[in-house]
């Protein structure tokens, strides 16, 4: 029984105004012109595994959305709750009560070694990807999806334990569907080495063609592709070290490069042939103060159970001057744990601001004073004196901890700085064995994985991921209430009451949120740059006949070889 | 000889044993493991990468696995590679000829611009130039390889677009290029990263040479040459220089271990595909077995560096051999 709802209609007029605009996309172009060329794109990262349960960083997604598709794409305005187009799924439908959504597989869908796409495929993926084996790091995202059935051969079906807004964010975009016939038997506590993951073999419009180990990835335009051929004979993924990049952008060695250092932007968007986009920002850091005991998680933090050293710690910080000394327009000052490129984010919230007077006074009122001739503040004989866990991968992080570590040391306070390299930090962090750690997150569109990070559960949870051991019912309460509402505009409210919440709790310094900008030649023609995944409609990008390079013009002949 | 070389080679063994256990005990116990890196995450649960652990057999004793891995390292296993599907020997093999290629042209070039401005230095010893060129060498060698490769990058690929920027190949235009278009364009990426070795290993062995020719020049068969009516020229290079080979060929081996080393940030630099770049990201990931092999073909270039030396010596001085 399928039924129409207010939010559901437009949900299925987007969709099909989506569509439309999807096919003028995808359709093979009339124009033989707009077919052929290459496109290089900077990779710093090299991925362990293309399989998609495994994801880790974005470099690796951006290769696995061109082999592989998910049932629907999320649209170019980035909207969870009505901005959808095709992907695996032609159309969809909900159940009566809201529980169910029908998605219907395009039936021409074929696997890239020839076998059509089946619900059953579907369903085999969401197993794999609900396995808690396979390791699929946001698998608590799956969690309110009951089960997946197949109603037939190009029908499936995902059933919620529940009705919420990102329903459909959730079923029909976080799984890349992957071919049963060829995975079907391995096993899943290896997958991370799987051959599988090395040769992948999916239902996008592109596939592996040549992967060489710490070099490159090269994808090549699958011809025979059920949505058309990509416009674009290849894509390959140069791995590049950061210090080359700039050079190989300016030389024209590359194509296209995210770049999040103010140094590589300026030169390289200086350059005539390149032109600059930013990206909202999906990142965001922050100085997070651990409310329990390192070690004892049963004791307060002798410092940090403080709400107000923390909050004149925040005062006394002038996150403006110190984001903008160092990442110019690549970052802004952060306002809580969102970025403001969030749908549910409110870049209104009152945050504390930068007052280091204000913040002298606090401390003394805590009786936090400077005793004559001493630098340190004291209480009861005892100094202001904390560590600051940073990872020394982080070279943004290790720069920026240098500032802080100067301002706090001017209001009293003696930092330590505690770098670690990435597999200690990650294991202290786990292990909450820190005063203060210097972390980051990196954020979807959904505020769903604030849950995660900040509620009670995750802080009582041994091994959850509130590290700071934060702890507020009201915060929990209207993130509930938030994620539970049926549209993000009834979402809206309760969202902003829970950042507000959190704020002032004060559990963090909210420092930045990194934006990168994208460099990209300009003779590339690029369509759907989706606010959260610009390579979205990578296979719809072109280059102009009259504006290729010699590496334009060398066709998938030679690459096929 | 012989025995001199089955001395030398069992000794090699045993460096290359020790170099292996002490790889394998101190990577085993840097914090972290394969799974505690990039894949860690809370949302995995502690019993999942129990298993991802049991899986590949890091849940057992370290002892039990050091044996596990001598077995293997007897039969010319390395083990698999957790960074990528398949044996951690065959990271090293896609690996390891790119670094060849790259510290065998640095090595070469290395010599034949090292040899030459020390000759040029020692004909002229005193005179403003060899001030000048020894001072220069002097700056060069003390450079670190990331500085002079970010400079040699800026002005060549940047600055003049003489040379590409990273890679070992044209991406895209490599495969469609002719056989001789191809050579040149492994040649074109060679270029920088080679040269950037090669000017830091020269400036060392300019010294070298200069030093040991300055000894010959004075000797009495080069005043009888001299008074023979041989010209200045055809004296250095005919037979001062002969002479005063002998101390900057014996540099020829020990210079191998310097040259890895050197390779591991030109790599990087350079995006260069090779084993100081496949060993950074293993280490990083805690790719065991990498790392592990990695460090043993570094021995066996030490210990081959090594023997080579004393070959070499050997070769050139007959006095050695007699020894």
């Amino acid at each position: 029984m399928r039924e129409s709802i207010g939010p559901r209609i437009r949900i299925l007029v987007a969709c099909a105004l989506a569509a439309a605009a999807c096919d003028r996309g995808t359709t093979k172009s009339d124009d033989a012109s707009a077919v052929g060329g290459s496109i290089i794109i900077a990779m710093q990262n090299e991925p362990r595994s293309l399989l998609p349960p495994l994801i880790n960083q974005i470099d690796e997604k951006v290769v696995e959305d061109q082999i592989f598709e998910p049932l629907a794409w999320l649209g170019d305005e980035g909207h969870l709750d009505r901005d959808y187009r095709p992907g695996l799924a032609d159309s969809w439908s909900w159940e009566r009560d809201s529980t169910a959504i029908v998605f219907h597989l395009n039936p021409k869908a074929r696997w890239q070694d020839g076998p059509p796409v089946r619900a059953s495929d579907v369903r085999f993926t969401f197993g794999l990807y609900a396995d808690s084996v396979v390791g699929f790091k946001d698998r608590s995202s799956l969690a309110r999806i009951d089960s997946v059935t197949a109603r037939d051969s190009v029908t499936a079906v995902f059933w919620f334990k529940n009705r919420y807004a990102e329903q459909f964010y959730d079923a029909a975009t976080r799984l890349l569907i992957l071919p049963e016939h060829l995975l079907a038997r391995e096993p899943r506590a290896t997958m991370l080495t799987s051959t599988f993951g090395r040769q992948p073999v999916g239902s996008g419009r592109f596939r592996l063609g040549k992967w060489t180990p710490n070099a490159s990835i090269e994808l090549l335009a699958d011809t025979a592709n059920y949505h058309g051929r990509p416009n674009l004979d290849r894509v390959v993924f140069a791995v590049t070290d950061v210090n080359s990049l700039s050079t190989r952008l300016t030389t024209g060695e590359i194509d296209l490069a995210e770049v999040s250092t103010p140094a590589v932007f300026r030169t390289a968007s200086a350059q005539p042939d390149l032109r600059a986009r930013m990206n909202p920002a999906y990142d965001y850091s922050f100085l997070l103060f651990n409310a329990r005991q390192r070690k004892q998680r049963r004791q307060p933090n002798a410092l940090f159970a403080d709400v107000g050293l923390r909050r004149a710690i925040s005062m006394g910080l002038d996150r403006g001057k110190l984001v903008r000394s160092q990442f110019d327009s690549l970052a802004i000052v952060s306002t809580g744990p969102m970025t403001r490129a969030q749908p549910l984010a409110d870049s209104t919230i009152r945050t504390i601001a930068y007052d280091s007077a204000g913040a002298a006074r606090l401390l003394d009122s805590l009786g936090w004073t400077l005793p004559a001739g001493k630098t340190v503040r004291e209480r009861r004989g005892q100094p202001l004196k904390f560590s600051v866990l940073v990872p020394t991968v982080s070279a943004n992080r290790m720069t920026m901890i240098v500032a802080i570590q100067e301002s706090l040391r001017k209001l009293g306070m003696e930092v330590v700085v505690d770098a670690v390299d990435g597999n200690t930090f990650v294991g202290r962090l786990g292990a909450r064995d820190f005063d203060v750690v210097f972390d980051g997150r990196h954020v979807e569109p959904s505020v769903s994985g604030l849950r995660a990070f900040w509620s009670v559960a995750s802080a009582r949870d041994a091994n959850g991921q509130n590290y700071g051991n934060y702890e507020n019912p009201r915060f929990d309460a209207h993130l509930d209430s938030a994620l539970a509402a049926r549209d993000l505009a009834s979402a809206r409210p309760h969202a902003t009451q829970a950042f507000e919440t959190i704020v002032a709790d004060v559990p963090a310094v909210w420092l930045y949120e990194t934006r990168t900008a994208m460099l990209m030649h300009k003779r590339i023609r690029p369509v759907h740059l989706v606010s959260t995944a610009w390579w979205a409609g990578l296979a719809d990008w072109s280059i102009p006949a009259a504006e290729r390079l010699p590496r334009d013009r060398v066709g998938l002949r030679v690459a096929s070889r | 000889m012989r025995r001199f070389l089955a001395r030398r080679l069992a000794h090699g063994a045993a460096v290359i044993f020790i170099a292996a256990s002490l790889s394998f005990l101190l990577v085993h116990l840097a914090p972290g493991d394969p799974f505690s890196s990039t894949l860690d995450s809370a949302a995995i649960s502690p019993s999942v990468k129990a298993a991802w652990r049991a899986a590949y057999g890091l849940d057992r004793p370290l002892l039990e696995q050091y044996l596990r891995f001598l077995g293997q390292l007897a039969r010319g296993d390395l083990g698999p590679s957790l960074l990528q599907p398949g044996p951690a020997s065959a990271a090293l093999a896609g690996a390891v000829p790119n670094t060849l290629v790259l510290m065998g042209t640095a090595l070469i070039l290395s010599f034949v611009i090292g040899i030459g401005v020390g000759s040029w230095q020692a004909a002229r010893a005193g005179s403003g130039g060899d001030r000048v060129a020894g001072n220069a060498s002097l700056v060069v060698a003390s450079l670190p390889e990331f500085w002079l490769g970010a400079v040699l990058l800026l002005v060549f690929a940047l600055r003049f677009r003489v040379f590409p920027a990273g890679g070992v190949v044209d991406l895209v235009m490599h495969d469609s290029l002719s056989p001789a278009g191809r050579v040149l364009d492994r040649l074109r990426h060679l270029a920088l990263p080679s040269l950037t070795l090669a000017l830091l290993g020269s400036a060392s062995i300019a010294r070298y040479q200069r030093a040991a020719l300055l000894d010959v020049l004075p000797q009495d068969f080069i005043r009888t040459a001299r008074a023979k009516g041989v010209s200045d020229r055809l004296v250095l290079w005919r037979h001062a220089l002969r002479n005063a080979l002998v101390p900057t060929i014996v540099l020829l081996g020990l210079s191998l271990p310097t040259l890895l080393g050197g390779a591991v940030f030109v790599e990087q630099v350079f995006s260069w595909p090779g084993l100081g770049r496949l060993a950074a990201a293993a280490f990083h990931a805690r790719d065991y077995q990498v790392v592990i092999g990695a460090t043993i073909m570094g021995a066996v270039l030490v210990v081959a560096g090594g023997i080579l030396a004393d070959l070499l010596h050997a070769a050139v001085d007959p006095r050695v051999r007699a020894q």
